[in-house]
Protein backbone atom coordinates (compact mmCIF):
# COMPACT_ATOMS: atom_id res chain seq x y z
CA UNK A 1 0.00 0.00 0.00
CA UNK A 2 1.33 3.47 -0.95
CA UNK A 3 2.45 5.91 1.44
CA UNK A 4 -0.31 8.71 0.66
CA UNK A 5 -2.82 6.24 0.55
CA UNK A 6 -1.99 4.67 4.38
CA UNK A 7 -1.71 8.44 5.48
CA UNK A 8 -5.32 9.04 4.05
CA UNK A 9 -6.39 5.82 5.90
CA UNK A 10 -4.84 6.66 8.95
CA UNK A 11 -5.96 9.95 8.81
CA UNK A 12 -9.96 8.44 8.63
CA UNK A 13 -9.18 6.21 11.48
CA UNK A 14 -8.45 9.70 14.02
CA UNK A 15 -11.59 10.78 12.71
CA UNK A 16 -13.67 8.23 13.02
CA UNK A 17 -12.43 7.72 16.44
CA UNK A 18 -13.60 11.36 17.25
CA UNK A 19 -17.29 10.44 15.94
CA UNK A 20 -17.50 7.18 17.93
CA UNK A 21 -16.67 9.45 20.93
CA UNK A 22 -19.21 11.76 19.76
CA UNK A 23 -21.78 9.68 18.90
CA UNK A 24 -20.71 7.30 15.87
CA UNK A 25 -19.82 7.21 12.69
CA UNK A 26 -22.20 6.88 9.52
CA UNK A 27 -22.88 5.36 6.28
CA UNK A 28 -21.47 8.57 4.84
CA UNK A 29 -18.04 7.91 6.31
CA UNK A 30 -17.79 3.93 5.24
CA UNK A 31 -18.30 5.41 1.93
CA UNK A 32 -15.39 7.55 2.39
CA UNK A 33 -13.25 4.74 3.66
CA UNK A 34 -14.18 2.88 -0.19
CA UNK A 35 -13.17 5.74 -1.95
CA UNK A 36 -10.15 5.59 -0.32
CA UNK A 37 -9.30 2.20 -1.13
CA UNK A 38 -10.25 2.35 -4.79
CA UNK A 39 -8.10 5.06 -5.80
CA UNK A 40 -5.20 2.69 -5.41
CA UNK A 41 -4.07 0.01 -7.45
CA UNK A 42 -2.33 -3.05 -6.55
CA UNK A 43 -0.09 -3.78 -10.18
CA UNK A 44 2.82 -6.10 -10.41
CA UNK A 45 6.29 -4.76 -11.49
CA UNK A 46 8.63 -7.64 -12.73
CA UNK A 47 12.40 -8.11 -12.94
CA UNK A 48 14.25 -10.54 -14.88
CA UNK A 49 17.25 -11.67 -13.74
CA UNK A 50 19.93 -13.56 -15.32
CA UNK A 51 22.22 -15.47 -12.92
CA UNK A 52 25.45 -17.20 -13.89
CA UNK A 53 23.88 -20.57 -12.35
CA UNK A 54 20.46 -21.54 -11.23
CA UNK A 55 21.70 -21.05 -7.77
CA UNK A 56 19.80 -17.65 -6.66
CA UNK A 57 23.03 -16.94 -4.92
CA UNK A 58 25.29 -16.89 -8.13
CA UNK A 59 26.33 -13.81 -9.69
CA UNK A 60 24.15 -11.45 -11.71
CA UNK A 61 24.39 -11.54 -15.48
CA UNK A 62 22.01 -9.41 -16.99
CA UNK A 63 18.83 -7.75 -15.51
CA UNK A 64 15.51 -6.37 -16.85
CA UNK A 65 13.25 -4.35 -15.24
CA UNK A 66 9.43 -4.06 -16.31
CA UNK A 67 7.16 -1.32 -14.50
CA UNK A 68 3.59 -1.72 -14.57
CA UNK A 69 3.06 2.13 -15.86
CA UNK A 70 1.61 2.87 -18.87
CA UNK A 71 4.23 3.96 -21.46
CA UNK A 72 7.06 2.74 -19.83
CA UNK A 73 9.99 1.71 -21.38
CA UNK A 74 12.85 -1.16 -20.79
CA UNK A 75 15.62 -0.56 -23.15
CA UNK A 76 19.30 -1.14 -23.78
CA UNK A 77 21.09 1.73 -21.41
CA UNK A 78 24.52 2.49 -22.38
CA UNK A 79 25.35 4.62 -19.63
CA UNK A 80 23.91 2.00 -16.99
CA UNK A 81 26.02 2.05 -14.00
CA UNK A 82 23.55 1.07 -11.12
CA UNK A 83 23.38 -2.26 -10.73
CA UNK A 84 21.54 -2.98 -6.80
CA UNK A 85 21.69 -6.80 -6.63
CA UNK A 86 24.72 -9.02 -7.02
CA UNK A 87 22.51 -12.15 -6.71
CA UNK A 88 18.69 -13.16 -7.00
CA UNK A 89 19.13 -14.04 -3.36
CA UNK A 90 19.76 -9.89 -3.43
CA UNK A 91 16.55 -8.96 -4.62
CA UNK A 92 14.82 -11.58 -2.48
CA UNK A 93 16.31 -9.27 0.32
CA UNK A 94 15.59 -5.91 -0.97
CA UNK A 95 11.61 -7.71 -1.50
CA UNK A 96 11.24 -8.96 -4.50
CA UNK A 97 9.42 -12.60 -5.00
CA UNK A 98 10.66 -15.04 -6.90
CA UNK A 99 7.71 -16.15 -9.74
CA UNK A 100 9.77 -18.64 -12.09
CA UNK A 101 12.99 -20.45 -11.51
CA UNK A 102 14.87 -21.51 -14.16
CA UNK A 103 14.82 -25.07 -15.20
CA UNK A 104 17.74 -27.16 -14.25
CA UNK A 105 17.00 -29.66 -16.88
CA UNK A 106 17.74 -27.51 -20.11
CA UNK A 107 19.24 -29.16 -23.01
CA UNK A 108 22.48 -29.46 -22.92
CA UNK A 109 25.48 -29.69 -24.69
CA UNK A 110 29.28 -30.91 -23.89
CA UNK A 111 30.95 -28.51 -26.70
CA UNK A 112 28.25 -25.93 -27.94
CA UNK A 113 27.30 -22.90 -25.67
CA UNK A 114 24.23 -20.72 -26.27
CA UNK A 115 22.18 -18.65 -24.30
CA UNK A 116 23.93 -16.20 -21.45
CA UNK A 117 22.61 -17.16 -17.80
CA UNK A 118 19.88 -18.85 -16.27
CA UNK A 119 16.42 -16.94 -16.21
CA UNK A 120 14.75 -15.56 -12.82
CA UNK A 121 11.13 -13.63 -12.88
CA UNK A 122 10.55 -11.55 -9.90
CA UNK A 123 7.82 -9.25 -8.97
CA UNK A 124 6.52 -6.55 -6.35
CA UNK A 125 3.28 -6.40 -5.69
CA UNK A 126 2.65 -2.51 -5.38
CA UNK A 127 0.48 0.03 -5.44
CA UNK A 128 -0.33 2.91 -7.96
CA UNK A 129 -2.48 5.99 -6.72
CA UNK A 130 -3.00 6.91 -10.38
CA UNK B 1 38.76 9.73 -54.51
CA UNK B 2 41.81 10.14 -52.04
CA UNK B 3 45.13 9.94 -54.09
CA UNK B 4 46.84 7.13 -51.63
CA UNK B 5 50.70 7.22 -52.01
CA UNK B 6 52.93 4.19 -52.33
CA UNK B 7 54.55 4.85 -48.83
CA UNK B 8 54.49 2.18 -46.19
CA UNK B 9 52.02 3.41 -44.39
CA UNK B 10 49.68 3.34 -47.08
CA UNK B 11 50.25 0.08 -47.49
CA UNK B 12 47.87 -2.61 -45.55
CA UNK B 13 50.73 -4.82 -44.68
CA UNK B 14 52.24 -2.12 -42.71
CA UNK B 15 48.24 -2.79 -40.67
CA UNK B 16 47.92 -6.06 -39.92
CA UNK B 17 47.30 -6.99 -36.38
CA UNK B 18 49.71 -8.52 -33.96
CA UNK B 19 49.15 -11.43 -32.33
CA UNK B 20 47.65 -9.84 -29.25
CA UNK B 21 45.20 -8.18 -31.17
CA UNK B 22 44.41 -11.40 -32.89
CA UNK B 23 43.65 -13.48 -29.38
CA UNK B 24 41.74 -10.24 -28.29
CA UNK B 25 39.55 -10.34 -31.18
CA UNK B 26 39.11 -14.23 -30.61
CA UNK B 27 38.32 -14.09 -26.99
CA UNK B 28 36.09 -10.31 -27.40
CA UNK B 29 34.59 -11.15 -30.99
CA UNK B 30 35.23 -7.40 -32.09
CA UNK B 31 38.45 -5.18 -32.86
CA UNK B 32 38.45 -1.18 -33.19
CA UNK B 33 40.19 0.86 -36.06
CA UNK B 34 40.39 3.94 -35.19
CA UNK B 35 41.60 5.35 -38.95
CA UNK B 36 42.99 8.38 -39.89
CA UNK B 37 40.45 9.13 -42.40
CA UNK B 38 39.83 12.97 -42.83
CA UNK B 39 37.50 15.03 -40.77
CA UNK B 40 36.20 16.80 -43.87
CA UNK B 41 35.79 13.23 -45.60
CA UNK B 42 33.50 11.95 -42.65
CA UNK B 43 31.67 14.88 -42.70
CA UNK B 44 30.73 14.70 -46.78
CA UNK B 45 29.92 11.16 -46.45
CA UNK B 46 27.48 12.36 -43.31
CA UNK B 47 26.17 15.07 -45.35
CA UNK B 48 25.28 12.94 -48.85
CA UNK B 49 23.59 9.88 -46.58
CA UNK B 50 21.93 12.82 -44.93
CA UNK B 51 20.66 13.97 -48.39
CA UNK B 52 19.55 10.24 -49.44
CA UNK B 53 15.41 10.57 -50.49
CA UNK B 54 15.22 6.74 -49.04
CA UNK B 55 17.66 4.25 -47.59
CA UNK B 56 19.11 2.42 -50.90
CA UNK B 57 19.81 -0.91 -48.98
CA UNK B 58 22.74 -2.76 -50.71
CA UNK B 59 22.76 0.31 -53.20
CA UNK B 60 24.51 2.79 -50.33
CA UNK B 61 27.44 1.59 -52.21
CA UNK B 62 26.72 3.54 -55.23
CA UNK B 63 24.80 6.17 -53.92
CA UNK B 64 27.72 7.12 -51.84
CA UNK B 65 31.19 6.04 -53.51
CA UNK B 66 33.15 7.70 -51.10
CA UNK B 67 32.53 4.70 -48.51
CA UNK B 68 35.27 3.16 -51.12
CA UNK B 69 37.56 4.92 -49.18
CA UNK B 70 36.75 3.80 -46.10
CA UNK B 71 36.92 0.06 -46.46
CA UNK B 72 40.25 0.64 -49.12
CA UNK B 73 42.04 2.68 -46.28
CA UNK B 74 44.97 0.71 -45.46
CA UNK B 75 44.27 0.03 -41.17
CA UNK B 76 40.98 -1.28 -42.17
CA UNK B 77 42.40 -3.61 -45.15
CA UNK B 78 44.86 -4.54 -42.72
CA UNK B 79 42.47 -5.73 -40.33
CA UNK B 80 40.55 -7.07 -42.72
CA UNK B 81 43.19 -9.49 -44.09
CA UNK B 82 44.39 -10.36 -40.79
CA UNK B 83 40.87 -11.97 -39.76
CA UNK B 84 39.75 -13.18 -43.13
CA UNK B 85 43.01 -13.63 -45.27
CA UNK B 86 44.71 -12.11 -48.21
CA UNK B 87 41.79 -12.90 -50.48
CA UNK B 88 39.14 -11.70 -48.51
CA UNK B 89 35.86 -10.15 -50.11
CA UNK B 90 33.11 -7.64 -49.87
CA UNK B 91 29.77 -9.17 -49.45
CA UNK B 92 27.06 -7.56 -51.58
CA UNK B 93 25.21 -7.44 -48.58
CA UNK B 94 25.22 -4.11 -46.44
CA UNK B 95 23.18 -1.54 -45.15
CA UNK B 96 23.13 2.11 -43.77
CA UNK B 97 21.98 2.12 -40.03
CA UNK B 98 20.02 4.85 -39.56
CA UNK B 99 19.40 6.08 -35.98
CA UNK B 100 17.06 9.12 -35.55
CA UNK B 101 16.63 11.25 -32.51
CA UNK B 102 13.86 9.97 -30.06
CA UNK B 103 14.48 6.15 -30.92
CA UNK B 104 13.89 3.63 -29.17
CA UNK B 105 17.13 0.51 -28.52
CA UNK B 106 16.53 -2.17 -30.30
CA UNK B 107 16.65 -5.72 -28.78
CA UNK B 108 20.20 -7.70 -28.65
CA UNK B 109 20.47 -10.26 -31.61
CA UNK B 110 22.46 -12.14 -34.11
CA UNK B 111 22.16 -11.28 -37.41
CA UNK B 112 21.31 -14.40 -40.22
CA UNK B 113 20.07 -17.53 -39.06
CA UNK B 114 21.65 -20.34 -36.63
CA UNK B 115 24.20 -21.99 -38.31
CA UNK B 116 27.14 -21.07 -36.04
CA UNK B 117 30.35 -22.10 -36.26
CA UNK B 118 33.89 -21.46 -34.69
CA UNK B 119 35.64 -19.39 -37.30
CA UNK B 120 36.15 -16.19 -38.46
CA UNK B 121 34.46 -16.72 -41.89
CA UNK B 122 32.27 -13.46 -41.98
CA UNK B 123 32.43 -9.93 -40.52
CA UNK B 124 30.51 -7.12 -39.67
CA UNK B 125 32.89 -3.88 -40.28
CA UNK B 126 30.72 -1.10 -39.13
CA UNK B 127 31.65 2.61 -39.90
CA UNK B 128 30.62 5.76 -38.24
CA UNK B 129 30.88 8.73 -39.86
CA UNK B 130 30.15 10.94 -36.61
CA UNK B 131 31.53 10.43 -33.31
CA UNK B 132 29.62 8.45 -31.45
CA UNK B 133 29.16 9.33 -27.75
CA UNK B 134 26.79 7.24 -25.75
CA UNK B 135 23.87 9.91 -25.60
CA UNK B 136 24.34 9.44 -29.75
CA UNK B 137 22.67 5.95 -30.10
CA UNK B 138 25.86 3.32 -29.94
CA UNK B 139 26.12 0.41 -30.90
CA UNK B 140 26.25 -2.28 -28.37
CA UNK B 141 27.75 -5.65 -28.27
CA UNK B 142 28.31 -8.64 -25.44
CA UNK B 143 32.01 -9.05 -25.52
CA UNK B 144 32.45 -13.50 -25.88
CA UNK B 145 28.74 -13.95 -26.87
CA UNK B 146 30.00 -15.10 -30.83
CA UNK B 147 30.66 -18.36 -29.87
CA UNK B 148 26.99 -18.62 -28.54
CA UNK B 149 23.82 -19.94 -30.62
CA UNK B 150 21.21 -18.73 -29.47
CA UNK B 151 18.02 -17.57 -31.59
CA UNK B 152 17.76 -14.18 -31.43
CA UNK B 153 13.95 -14.82 -30.21
CA UNK B 154 15.81 -16.46 -26.78
CA UNK B 155 17.45 -12.68 -26.41
CA UNK B 156 14.32 -11.40 -25.91
CA UNK B 157 13.85 -11.02 -22.33
CA UNK B 158 17.26 -9.28 -21.58
CA UNK B 159 17.73 -6.05 -21.23
CA UNK B 160 21.22 -4.51 -19.58
CA UNK B 161 23.99 -6.86 -19.64
CA UNK B 162 26.68 -6.76 -16.55
CA UNK B 163 29.28 -7.07 -19.19
CA UNK B 164 27.32 -4.76 -21.78
CA UNK B 165 29.97 -2.37 -24.00
CA UNK B 166 29.04 0.75 -25.86
CA UNK B 167 30.85 1.04 -29.20
CA UNK B 168 31.58 4.69 -28.81
CA UNK B 169 33.71 6.11 -31.08
CA UNK B 170 35.69 9.12 -32.70
CA UNK B 171 34.11 9.53 -36.30
CA UNK B 172 36.08 7.35 -38.93
CA UNK B 173 36.03 4.19 -36.93
CA UNK B 174 35.09 1.38 -38.47
CA UNK B 175 34.32 -1.46 -35.52
CA UNK B 176 35.31 -5.10 -37.19
CA UNK B 177 32.56 -8.01 -35.24
CA UNK B 178 32.47 -11.18 -35.82
CA UNK B 179 29.00 -11.89 -37.37
CA UNK B 180 27.86 -13.50 -34.71
CA UNK B 181 28.78 -11.70 -31.62
CA UNK B 182 25.52 -10.27 -29.76
CA UNK B 183 24.50 -6.54 -31.32
CA UNK B 184 21.91 -4.06 -30.83
CA UNK B 185 21.41 -0.05 -31.39
CA UNK B 186 21.05 1.89 -28.45
CA UNK B 187 18.16 4.69 -28.10
CA UNK B 188 19.47 7.63 -29.60
CA UNK B 189 19.13 10.49 -27.03
CA UNK B 190 21.42 13.40 -29.04
CA UNK B 191 20.90 16.01 -31.27
CA UNK B 192 21.60 14.42 -34.64
CA UNK B 193 20.73 11.38 -36.45
CA UNK B 194 23.38 8.77 -36.14
CA UNK B 195 24.74 6.69 -38.84
CA UNK B 196 26.05 3.12 -39.19
CA UNK B 197 27.36 1.47 -42.07
CA UNK B 198 27.62 -1.95 -41.92
CA UNK B 199 29.64 -3.73 -44.76
CA UNK B 200 30.13 -7.62 -44.88
CA UNK B 201 33.39 -8.75 -45.30
CA UNK B 202 33.95 -12.61 -46.34
CA UNK B 203 36.88 -15.55 -46.35
CA UNK B 204 36.94 -17.13 -49.61
CA UNK B 205 39.94 -19.15 -48.72
CA UNK B 206 41.20 -21.70 -46.04
CA UNK B 207 43.85 -20.33 -43.88
CA UNK B 208 47.07 -22.11 -44.12
CA UNK B 209 49.12 -19.62 -42.66
CA UNK B 210 49.20 -17.03 -40.32
CA UNK B 211 47.86 -13.98 -42.43
CA UNK B 212 48.53 -10.94 -39.41
CA UNK B 213 51.51 -10.09 -38.24
CA UNK B 214 52.34 -13.42 -36.16
CA UNK B 215 55.58 -13.91 -34.41
CA UNK B 216 55.97 -17.92 -32.93
CA UNK B 217 57.32 -17.01 -29.92
CA UNK B 218 55.32 -14.29 -28.40
CA UNK B 219 51.86 -15.77 -30.29
CA UNK B 220 52.16 -19.08 -27.63
CA UNK B 221 51.68 -16.76 -24.70
CA UNK B 222 49.32 -14.57 -26.28
CA UNK B 223 47.27 -17.92 -26.83
CA UNK B 224 47.89 -18.72 -23.22
CA UNK B 225 44.58 -16.26 -22.66
CA UNK B 226 42.62 -18.54 -24.86
CA UNK B 227 42.73 -20.88 -21.77
CA UNK B 228 42.40 -18.32 -19.66
CA UNK B 229 40.79 -14.95 -19.81
CA UNK B 230 37.46 -14.24 -19.02
CA UNK B 231 35.74 -11.76 -20.72
CA UNK B 232 32.05 -11.82 -18.69
CA UNK B 233 30.02 -13.51 -16.59
CA UNK B 234 29.24 -17.11 -17.04
CA UNK B 235 29.02 -20.35 -15.51
CA UNK B 236 32.34 -22.20 -14.94
CA UNK B 237 31.12 -24.79 -17.52
CA UNK B 238 30.36 -22.28 -20.07
CA UNK B 239 33.71 -21.09 -19.60
CA UNK B 240 35.66 -23.99 -19.74
CA UNK B 241 33.20 -24.84 -23.29
CA UNK B 242 34.26 -21.13 -24.43
CA UNK B 243 38.16 -22.27 -24.00
CA UNK B 244 37.74 -24.95 -26.24
CA UNK B 245 35.65 -23.47 -28.82
CA UNK B 246 38.55 -20.22 -28.61
CA UNK B 247 41.40 -22.64 -29.43
CA UNK B 248 39.53 -24.03 -32.18
CA UNK B 249 38.91 -20.46 -34.01
CA UNK B 250 42.95 -20.60 -33.34
CA UNK B 251 44.21 -23.31 -34.48
CA UNK B 252 42.02 -22.66 -37.46
CA UNK B 253 43.55 -19.37 -38.42
CA UNK B 254 46.79 -20.65 -38.04
CA UNK B 255 45.79 -23.21 -40.65
CA UNK B 256 46.43 -25.85 -38.18
CA UNK B 257 42.14 -26.99 -38.45
CA UNK B 258 41.81 -30.75 -40.07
Amino acid sequence: MSQPTKNQIYQWITEVWQKIANGGISEADLDQLTTIIKQQQVRQRLLYIHAATPNIRSQVVATGYHEPVKGSVTEIDPDIDDWPYRSVHDAILDGWQVIQFPDQRTNFDDCEIDVLGYEFILQKLEAYDD
Amino acid sequence: MTEVKNEPENNPSSHLLTDQEVVTFITHGYHIVETDIPEALNQAIYDEISQLKSNPGDGILDAVPKLYQIYDHPSVKGALISLLGESYQMSGHRHCHINPVGSRSQSWHQDGVNQRHHQIRTVLAMYYPQDVSSDLGPTMVVPGTHFRNAPTDQMATYTNFRDQVALTVKAGTVAINHYDIWHAASRNKGDRTRYMLKFLFNRTSEPTKPSWNHDPKTAEIEAGRLGSERVGICSQSDHYKERGLRRQMWQHLLGRSS
